[in-house]
């Protein structure tokens, strides 16, 4: 495998578990779920932006599409299926919040 | 995801610090990291990572430091950190195949180590810069 491709798929491994563990959310949303240390979460949040631009420069770099393509802000998502399930709709439909491995 | 027959790491064994590596060059392979690559790929907390590496914290592992080594390699001119001493393309490789060794247990256990580790060895990759393929041309002539 060429030195670009693995790099392409190391990186890509990265930004998949970024988005597994949670990295692209509010941290004021898992504040409610999960206790971190403000280190961490600052950490966190730093590695995410870190990877959202250094996707957008491989992309550009190695001529393939962008990976991380939305920065959602799931504080909106918590309170949309909050007023669902008030409506009687089942949380466990929903989006489960990443499980957070610290 | 798991494999038949790989040994399963005993994180207690693997000290933070590889004692196959001199001190010293440890040392100024990581200040060659932080130097000239944290800059602009600001994946790793150097504060965070300093105290950990220094006594067993969880924002340093095996995985990340060798990451940080072969990074921190390919900004060196010492023979030592090449698999090759004629190729000055192959800094960082012994590092990096350490790393490639130490991914697979990370894998089944992902840490924020695992995340800023596979984001600095892909950097490694493409530095390092030999594509498998020809370039497409796009243009005639």
């Amino acid at each position: 495998m060429g030195s670009d491709a693995a790099g392409w798929l190391h990186q890509g491994m990265a930004n998949r578990l970024a988005l597994d563990m949670g990295f692209n959310m509010d941290p004021a949303v898992l504040a409610e779920k999960v206790a971190l240390p403000p280190n961490e979460i600052e950490l966190r949040r730093q590695i995410y932006w870190a990877l959202y631009c250094h996707d957008k420069l491989s992309a550009s770099y190695t001529g393939r599409v962008c990976t991380l393509l939305v920065c959602f802000d799931y504080s909106l998502c918590d309170s949309m299926f909050n007023l669902l399930s008030q409506k009687g709709f089942s949380r466990r439909c929903q989006y489960a919040v990443p499980p957070v491995r610290i | 995801m798991t494999r038949v027959g790989t040994t399963q790491m005993d994180e207690h064994h693997d000290t933070l610090g590889d004692s196959s590596i001199p001190e010293e060059l440890q040392a100024y392979l990581i200040d060659l990291y932080f130097e000239w690559e944290q800059p602009w790929l600001q994946v790793v907390n150097e504060s965070l990572f300093r105290e950990s590496l220094a006594c067993g914290g969880r924002y340093c592992s095996p995985l990340l430091l060798n990451c940080i080594l072969a990074m921190g390699s390919r900004y060196c001119d010492r023979l030592e950190v090449r698999s090759d001493p004629n190729d000055s393309n192959t800094a960082g490789k012994p590092f990096i195949a350490k790393a490639e060794k130490l991914i697979q247990n990370d894998l089944r256990w992902p840490k924020i180590t695992t995340i800023q580790s596979l984001a600095i060895i892909g950097m490694v990759y493409i530095v390092s810069a030999s594509p498998t393929v020809e370039e497409p041309k796009l243009t005639d002539g």
